[in-house]
This record gives structure tokens, sequence and C-alpha cells, in this order.
């Protein structure tokens, strides 16, 4: 019964949404999404525009948070997106066991394929977390290491005429249960609430760089590490995984397009970490727009006239 | 200083960007007042001749409003994710149409149950119908309220709507979005300066019709 | 003609216990009578009428208009056929006069022209310019004037039963009277059915060619104003009436009527006062109305002055003070008698010729005589 209602409910729906409903995939067309940061949108329109080049039609949707893009990949909404391997390991699949980058690569990719989801090969490009201090202050403190950070937080906790510190950290990172709990664990960090600063993934980088938190989340490839001179801490203990930016496409699309295999390997061997902290850094530093940045780049790499 | 002349430079070299978000923005915030007013004003009309579905109808559209709208909008994701809906503006759409639902519907009913009880007496003595009433009489009286719950909509759901980009409907709550995640003020300026105008305008926009369509009897 | 038979309304209380609003009523209305239902709030009058046009549907009992039982008739088709007015007035505030006149005419089908005409007819029976008023709006015009409005919306079909819930309860006094006697004058011509509702004793007895008393939902009296004052069945009808309600019978008597009564008795200037002596000798009379060649009054008069005296009336001739006209009824008159300390007055026609007098005497004896106006008028 219950069973019935439901499926009376999809039908429905599906009825009552056919009026606006997207059109049908027709063959060179890739919808394509981005999640909600820089290093997205800049990978996003590098394979807009590398791709429309080669004939593609590409429709973006960017912005979605991870799961929501996730979810849209797997209802077929989207076709293709840059997912990391980390984030399916940890977020899609729930597994907190340690890897190496290849076993982790391959774990993804063996499960995803029995979902029809492709993993192309890998950029060179890890962008894991990793904690920051501004330069100034980890100099000061002489912080280089998560471990050192601890330390130096016990230290102003003890002193009475320091304020404890504070650390920034994005709302998807602090709620998650493979997110910051198990690492204060890991490295014995004790936090008390007012010391957790909950805020948009991308205002973490100024709250440190205007003193608002001590240290904060980032991400390694991040182009405001360098643009507002932060040092990003050693992860002396291991504990974030490796997050390797990959090319995920749906295999429908991929038999329908039997070029796109190859053009997407050529676009993704180009990526490692310097080349993209860079392209990020002229968006969110130079504040130059993403379609600018990814134009200059594909040209400068003969990818497009 | 600096930031308001970049922000003003920044608007005039993505003219056709911005002004396509906006025209996305009004599209959807369009699409859900208006499907909220084909079903929400024969609601306000049910729920008066039912009295007794009037409170249900009424408290579910107020919980409805109580739900944050950034919550509002992801439940509807998994629930749009059944029919492969997920993300886009049908997700969008239906956050912002429950929305407008009560401000319509509230006031529609209101309208009709505040109407001067002499008018709804001679009315039905002098035996106009319900239908009659409604058509000559109860509805022409009830457009600046009515439009009023319309209006609240329109503003309500074009700030609401900027939280639609998380859900890839796109609109200004993109230019917003990438201001935060791009540390870019000149866009969070442009974004939510823009939505706020777009609000003033459409409500003034709106108000004008109300007066044209109101019966010049009670102008 | 409405009949009512058997007639109740029993309603649930929120207690849960069954409350008779309208207890077993039985009433007739003769064609082209207006019949005031009379009561304290909440003594079933309203309900009773509200349930002709089933604004509330009895409980039980019937209801017949011209001998049809309207139990037969749906809702929306006896209402189109019976006029309503109510005390709010009610008109349409989006839209113009004409169109809130018409609104049933349109219903029924009438074409735009006879329509136009027939709003044009009922502005006037109310003295309303229709050039000026038919294309306002209600908000746009007085209450008095709305409520005129009102009560040719009820007319505009020509339904032959007018049902009115206090129809002129809302507008002020001086306005009131103005549009009881606008409706008086409009009823003269077109004799319908009428129930009016009222709680105003003044406005029944002005109005009402008979009058139905309710208390707690039940019929107590129906009478003529007149009978009802007069002879009330109970100490409640007394009392509802009031302690003045001798006085109250003053204003169903004209001053005419008392004077078509009598012989109109005149002499003229130049009568020699002998003759004058005789006449009101003959008929018992202490004093004679002097009249001119068209029977206008000069004066008077005094049987004492011209007892054995020689000469004519006007040698002896008393100016009269104050006289009453023809319309104005005995309450007015002893009003001005008191007032002016007189015994008597002339009455005066529509002309300005006398036509008879009335005196404290007269008005004594009627109202101590108990029977009722007709029946003195007659004796």
């Amino acid at each position: 019964m219950k069973v019935s209602i439901k499926a009376l409910y999809r039908r429905a729906l599906a009825a009552l949404l056919l009026l606006c409903a997207v059109p049908a995939l027709a063959a060179g067309t890739i919808n394509l999404g981005s999640k909600n940061f820089t290093e997205q949108h800049v990978l996003a329109e590098l394979t807009a525009q590398y791709l429309t080049a080669k004939g593609y039609t590409v429709n973006q949707t960017t912005d979605l948070a991870t799961i929501i893009q996730r979810n849209a990949l797997e209802n077929k909404q989207l076709d293709m997106v840059w997912d990391y391997t980390g984030t399916a390991l940890i977020i899609y699949n729930h597994i907190d066991q340690r890897m190496s980058d290849e076993e982790a690569y391959q774990t993804v990719k063996d499960i995803d394929a029995k979902k029809g989801l492709v993993w192309l090969k890998p950029a060179p490009l890890n962008n894991t977390y990793a904690l920051a201090m501004k330069r100034s202050v980890a100099e000061a403190e002489g912080i280089k290491t998560v471990s050192d950070l601890v330390a130096a937080m016990k230290r102003a906790q003890d002193d009475p005429k320091t304020k404890p510190w504070q650390l920034g950290f994005d709302m998807e990172f602090a709620g998650r249960p493979d997110g910051l709990k198990p690492m204060q664990a890991m490295y014995q960090l004790e936090l008390a609430r007012p010391q957790i600063r909950q805020m948009d993934p991308g205002l973490v980088y100024n709250a440190i760089r205007d003193g608002f938190v001590q240290a904060g989340l980032v991400y390694t490839t991040d182009g405001r590490v360098k643009g507002f001179d932060l040092l990003v801490l050693e992860d002396d203990l291991h504990y974030f995984p490796s997050y390797a930016a990959t090319p995920v496409i749906r295999q429908e699309v991929l038999d329908q397009n039997p070029g796109l295999a190859d053009d997407m390997n050529t676009l993704a061997a180009l990526l490692d970490n310097d080349t993209i902290a860079t392209l990020n850094a002229q968006v969110d530093i130079d504040h130059r727009n993403v379609s600018d940045v990814a134009a200059t780049f594909l040209r400068d790499h003969q990818l497009i006239p | 200083m600096d930031t308001i002349n970049d922000t003003f430079l920044y608007v005039i070299h993505n003219l056709p960007f911005i002004l396509g978000l906006t025209a996305q923005h009004l599209r959807l915030v369009g699409i859900a007042v208006a499907l909220a007013v084909v079903i929400g004003v024969p609601l306000g009309i049910v729920i008066v001749r039912f009295k007794w579905l009037a409170g249900v109808v009424l408290s579910l559209a107020t919980i409805v409003l109580t739900i944050p709208a950034i919550a509002l909008f992801g439940l509807m994701i998994p629930l749009f994710s059944m029919i492969g809906q997920g993300i886009g503006a049908v997700p969008a759409i239906t956050a912002a149409f429950l929305y407008s639902l009560l401000p319509i519907v509230r006031n529609t009913h209101t309208a009709l149950t505040q109407l001067d009880a002499g008018v709804r007496e001679a009315g039905r003595g002098i035996g106009l119908t319900f239908w009659q009433r409604l058509k000559w009489v109860e509805l022409p009286l009830a457009v600046p309220l009515v439009f009023g719950g319309i209006r609240t909509a329109v503003v309500l759901n074009i700030g609401v709507m900027a939280i639609a980009a998380i859900v890839g409907a796109g609109g200004l709550g993109t230019l917003i979005l990438h201001g935060i995640s791009q540390s870019d003020i000149r866009k969070l300026i442009a974004g939510a300066v823009i939505v706020s105008v777009l609000a003033v305008v459409m409500d003034q926009v709106l108000l004008r019709l109300q007066r044209v369509l109101t019966p010049k009897g009670i102008r | 003609m409405i009949e009512l038979k058997n007639l109740c309304k029993t309603f649930t209380q929120k207690n849960g216990q069954p409350f008779k609003a309208v207890d077993n009523v039985n009433l007739t209305v003769a064609e082209g009578e207006i019949c005031v239902l009379l009561g304290p709030s909440g003594c079933g009058k309203t309900t009773t009428m509200k349930m002709i046009n089933r604004l509330i549907d009895p409980s039980s009992g019937q209801v017949l208009i011209n001998g049809e039982d309207t139990a037969g008739i749906d809702t929306v088709t006896l209402r189109r056929n019976i006029g309503y007015v109510i005390q709010q007035i009610g008109l349409f505030p989006n839209m113009t006069i004409e169109d809130n006149i018409m609104v049933v005419p349109r219903m029924l089908g009438w074409d735009k022209k006879k329509c136009r005409e027939r709003a044009r007819e009922l502005m006037g029976m109310v003295a309303l310019d229709p050039d000026r008023f038919l294309s306002r709006y209600p908000r746009e015009m007085s209450g008095g004037q709305q409520q005129r409005i009102g009560v040719i919306r009820a007319l505009a079909a020509d339904a032959p039963v007018l049902l009115m819930d206090e129809p002129f309860g809302a507008v002020d006094p001086i306005n009131r009277e103005q549009i009881q006697n606008e409706f008086q004058q409009m009823q003269r011509q077109l004799g319908k059915t009428v129930m009016l509702v009222s709680h105003d004793i003044d406005e029944a007895i002005k109005l009402g060619d008979r009058i139905a008393v309710f208390r707690q939902g039940k019929l107590v009296q129906v009478d003529t104003a007149d009978a009802l004052l007069a002879q009330p069945a109970d100490d409640f009808v007394a009392s509802f009436l009031g302690h003045d309600r001798t006085l109250k019978r003053l204003l169903l008597v004209q001053a005419g009527e008392v004077a078509d009564m009598q012989e109109t008795l005149t002499a003229t200037l130049d009568t020699p006062l002998n003759n004058a002596f005789t006449v009101m000798d003959d008929a018992d009379l202490r004093h004679l109305t002097v009249v001119d060649e068209t029977g206008k009054p000069l004066g008077y008069v005094r049987r004492k002055d011209v007892r054995g005296a020689s000469g004519v009336c006007a040698d002896k001739l008393q100016p009269i003070s104050i006289a009453s006209a023809e319309n104005e009824n005995l309450r007015v008159v002893l009003s001005k008698l008191y007032e002016h300390n007189l015994t008597w007055m002339p009455v005066i026609d529509a002309n300005g010729r006398y036509s008879g007098e009335v005196s404290q005497d007269y008005i004594a004896s009627y109202l101590n005589s108990g029977r009722t106006h007709r029946s003195a008028l007659a004796a």
C-alpha cells in the first residue's frame, strides 16, 4: 500500500513537472555541474570552454553543494562533474579507512562503476584539506605543524592573560562525522564551543587574514593561501586523505560521445596543484572573471583557438 | 569609496551577465507567484465556503512560512530527486510557491471573511448565488487585499530566491554565492543591492497595477 | 399575500440545549398591507422574517406567498421575487448606483434599455436626480441617500412582496422621518405586501397597517396600531408600548379627519350678529369662525360677545392666533393647543380654507372612549 501511494505520488509529480522538465539528453550535449567554490568554478569553466571548442554543447549548473551535485549526477540531471577521491570515499561511501592515493582512487572508481559512473584519469591535483594560519603569527609562535598548533593553543589556554584561540571551519566540515571530531581526537585538540567558528568555506580565508580566527580549514590549492600569505600547517599525523580532482562522467554519456574520455584526459593532465592554485588566485585575489581566466589558460596551451 | 566604484565598474563590465541573472531571478519568482495565485486564490475561496478547512490550510501555510528558506530549499532536493529534478528551477519554484501560498491564501480568506456583513447579506437576500456574489461583488472588493498578498509574496520571494542558487536554479543568488566563495566583495554588494532594488521596484509596479485593478467605487 | 403557518425555528445553543427562536407563529399579511413585526431584540422577529426569503431555513411550518408554498421554490428564484431592504443598506461599493439598482432586473434578463428607464423611474420616486446620481458610487452619497437607493433596489424588479429589516434604523432622525414619508407615499401608489421589522414603536405606529408584537419567539398580539395602543393584550405589550401609549394614539388621527366629522359652520364679516348667535345656539357652540368669500378664515366671534348684540360679525371679530393643517396628527395639535394656551383651533385644508376645528374636549373624549380610531371616527 505504502509503495503504491509513493508510486502514485511520483507519477503525479512527474506529470506536473512535464511542462518545465529539462530537455532530454541529446548526443553531444553535456550537462556539467560544479560545486560552490572557486576551484570548481575554474575546473567547470575550463571544461566547458574546452569541450565547446571541440563541438560539444555544454550546459553548466554552478554553485551546487557537494551532496546536491552528487544527487543530481546519480539522478541523471547532470552528466559530468569534477569530483575528489577523498570526498567520494568519505562522504558518499562512508569509508574512513586510511588508504594510499592509488587505493582510494581505485576504490571509488569500482564502487561508482556499479552505478554507471565512470572516474576518468585523475588530474595531478590534490586539493586536500589543511589547517592554515597567518604566516606572521605562525612564525612568531614557531608553528609549522598541526601538532605545533595544538601545543600553542594549550599554552594560550593556560595563560590567563590571552584569550583562547579560535579556529574557523566551513559548516560542512564542522558538522560531518568524519570531519572535525575525529581530527580533534587524533590531534588531541580540545575546543570549547565558542572556539569553533563556522562559516562559508570562502570566508575562512578572510577570517584568518583579518585575525578573526587564529587558524582555519583551507583547501590546499586555493588561490588565497598564496594571496593572503597564509601558512599551510603540515598534517604531521596524516589525518586528511587525498583529494585527487577527477572528472566523473555517466557511462551512457561516455558511450554516446566516444572521444570525450580522451579529451578530458588531455585537459586533466595539465592541471597540477601549482597550476590550479595560480588560476584560483587569479579569480580570488585578482578578481578576474572565471571565464577570462579559463580562456587565457586554454589559449596558452593551445586547447582552444 | 573604492569598493563602491569597483562594484559599479564590475556591474558595468558584466552587464549582460548580470541582466541575465536578474531576468532568471524574476522568471523564477514570477512563475512561483503566478502558480501561487492560480492555486492560492481559489484555495482562499474554498476555505471561506468550508470553514473547517480554513484552520487546517492556514496553519499549514503558516508552518511552511516558518521553515527557514535554506531548509525548505534543502527539503525540496530529496523530494524532487525521486523524479530526477533535484536541482534546477523545479525545486526552487516549488519552494517559493509554498512560501507564496500563505500571504495569498490568507489575504484572500481575510478579504472575503471580513467583507461588510451588510454587503454579504444584501447579496444573498436579493438572490445572488454564491458564485455571482463572488464574481460581481466579493472578488472585486477583495482586489486590494489579495493584491497586497501577491505583493508580499513577490517581495518575500525576490529575497528568498537569492538562495535558489544553491540548488542550481541560478538567479542573482549566484552573484552572492560567488562573492562569498571568491572573497569578492563587488559581487556580494552587486548581488545584494540588485536584489533589494528589484524588490522595491516590483513592489511599486504591482502597487500601480493594484490601483488600476481596484474597482473605482472603493479606490 | 404572505401566510405563515405554524412556523418554528429551533437553534442549538453552545451548551447543546435547543433554543426556540421562533415558536409556532401564525400570521397573514394581506396583499397591499404593511405589517410591522415589533418587539425587543432577540424576540424572533428578524428570524421570522428571514425564514420568508429563507436566509434562515424554518425548522417546521410553512411559508406561503400568494398561496404558494415557498418550500418548493429554490432559494435564488424565491429571493429574486422578494424585495429585501436591510438596516446596513448593503449597497455594493464596487458598483455604480445604477448597477446596484439593476442587479436583480439584469439577472432576470431585462434588456439594457428597459433597465435604464426603470432606474430613472425609481430615482424619481425617491426624489433623487438620475442624471446626478446614477453614475455615482455608494460612498459618494449620504447615508440617507444610500438608504433610498436600498429601498428602490428592492423595488427594481417590481416584486410583489417586500421584506424590510429595520430599514430606516441607520438613518438620522430627521432623514428617517422624511424617508418614512416618502416610503408611505410610494406604498400608496405601489400597494406592495410589506413585512417590516422594527423595534421602534413610533415607526410601527406610523407605517404599520397592522402590528405584530413578538415576545420570546411567540406572537403575542396582532392588531392595528390604535387597537394595540387602546387594548394591549397583556402587561408585556402594554409596557413595551410604553406608559405614554395613550398619547401615542393621538399620532394615528389627523386633524382633518376630526374636522371631517363635523358639519362645517361659518359666518362671514357681514353676517348679522343675531344670526351668528342663532347658529351657535342651535349647534351648542361657544364660538363661530368667520371666513371670507373663498372660505379662508378671518377670525371668529364668541357666543358671549354676540349674545344680544347688534351689528355684524366684523364688529366683534377676534383674531385667530394659530391653526392646524389637515395632515397634522392630534399629538401635534394638542401640543400647539397647550403651547398657546387654547382650548380649540381651526383646521385649514391644503388650499387654506377652513374645514372645521379640533378641541381639547374632542381629544379627551376620543382617548377616554377606548374605542379605536376607525370606530371612533365612524361614530
